[in-house]
């Protein structure tokens, strides 16, 4: 029981990888038991709803458990399953805005039945309020892609900007302006709301 | 670019502490200077700090059930029997372990059964004292087939396209 326990915690995800792709589905079973909760919070930051989001996870672990091959050794696990989970986020976030303009064009905007930029947070709304995670979260909302996957893995998540520049294949230098764009347009979106930060 | 969008370029360094010593006098003095500089490094620092400890969000309950759920329809029609019997503690262990148990608690009114955790039922790793690779060629050339056809090309192995993945930390 306890070599149970030790080898739950103490293997590596390279090796359960290995394993896995050796026909281990134990192994399996361990990364989706270690990934879940952090890949469910990194898909959330990205959509907003904790039902998108744990579909979104479903499919990040299917293709992990088909693609499992296309692994190679070379990368860390962890960079490769943030860099498919990512991709499946904003394939949704792809899907969704589809699906408004086609409502939008189709029922004159006044089906509901699809999710819009949800502004029950909008700024002149509320001044002087306290910022709230869910305040921060529709604002994380509101930026664009490409600062949006910055700052949920930078800020969010941790990683290293060289393992952001792994993950979404672009240069050091651009991971690091572009967190630091986002992080001004956030500043810049809310900063109604910080006139008391000192 | 006026100085303090040059300023403003490197708040994000200043703030993780990252910068030379040269140029985090050069922030210093200009936000000394600044006033509008000097709020909004303020802010930011402020809010990049909420967002690094907002609380985080965990899977449901209901996840593990569903993803076993998902992956027996994908794959029960190519490879149903292979895939019973390898699956290991979850994916049908856990359902034929309930049932059972099921059974046995109703069928004999109280006798303790003693329950198994889940995860680890039926699956204690085998000692594999290292790890071989294999070449996997066959099955990923299958796989790259399967691919091809998949409508959701475009995002899962993107790992083998580069090289430079490569990494540093290990
Ligand atoms: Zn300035």
């Amino acid at each position: 029981m306890e070599n149970q326990v030790r080898y739950e915690n103490e293997t590596s995800d390279e090796v359960l990888i290995g394993r896995f792709q050796q026909g281990d589905n134990y192994a399996f079973d361990l990364l989706v038991k270690r990934y879940k909760d952090p890949l469910i919070n990194f898909i959330y930051r990205f959509l907003g709803s904790q039902t998108d989001a744990e579909d979104v996870l479903q499919e990040t672990f299917l293709r992990l458990y088909k693609n499992k091959h296309y692994y190679k050794e070379i990368a860390k696990f962890s960079t490769w399953i943030y860099t498919i989970a990512g991709n499946l986020a904003k394939t949704e976030l792809r899907k969704r805005r589809r699906r408004t303009f086609f409502s939008i064009n189709q029922f004159g905007g006044e089906e509901k039945d699809y999710e819009i930029p949800d502004d029950s947070n909008n700024p002149e709304q509320e001044t002087n309020t306290q910022i709230t995670d869910d305040i921060i979260q529709a604002a994380i909302e509101r930026l664009s892609p490409k600062f949006k996957e910055v700052i949920i893995l930078r800020d969010i998540q941790g990683f290293s900007y060289e393992e952001i520049a792994d993950m979404i294949q672009v240069p050091l230098g651009t991971v690091k302006s572009r967190v630091n764009r986002a992080r001004l347009k956030l500043q810049d979106d809310l900063q109604h709301l910080m006139k008391d930060v000192d | 670019m006026n100085s303090c969008d040059n300023v403003k370029a490197l708040f994000s360094d200043y703030i993780d502490d990252s910068l030379s010593a040269e140029q985090r006098a050069q922030v210093d003095a200009h936000t000394a200077d600044c006033a509008e500089c000097r709020m909004v490094l303020k802010q930011v620092a402020h809010l990049t700090q909420r967002i690094q400890t907002m609380s985080a969000i965990s899977a449901s309950d209901a996840f593990d059930q569903s993803l076993r759920n998902r992956i027996m329809e994908n794959y029960a029609t190519e490879s149903k029997s292979s895939l019973k019997r390898s699956f290991t503690f979850g994916f049908s262990g856990a359902a034929v372990l309930a049932a059972l148990t099921f059974f046995i608690l109703s069928t004999f009114e109280g006798p303790s059964v003693e329950t198994v955790p889940a995860g680890i039922s039926g699956a204690a790793p085998k000692a594999q004292p290292e790890l071989i690779r294999r070449e996997a060629a066959p099955q990923s050339a299958l796989a790259a087939e399967t691919l091809k056809k998949d409508s959701l090309k475009n995002t899962p192995a993107r790992v083998d396209q580069k090289i430079q993945l490569v990494g540093q930390d290990k």
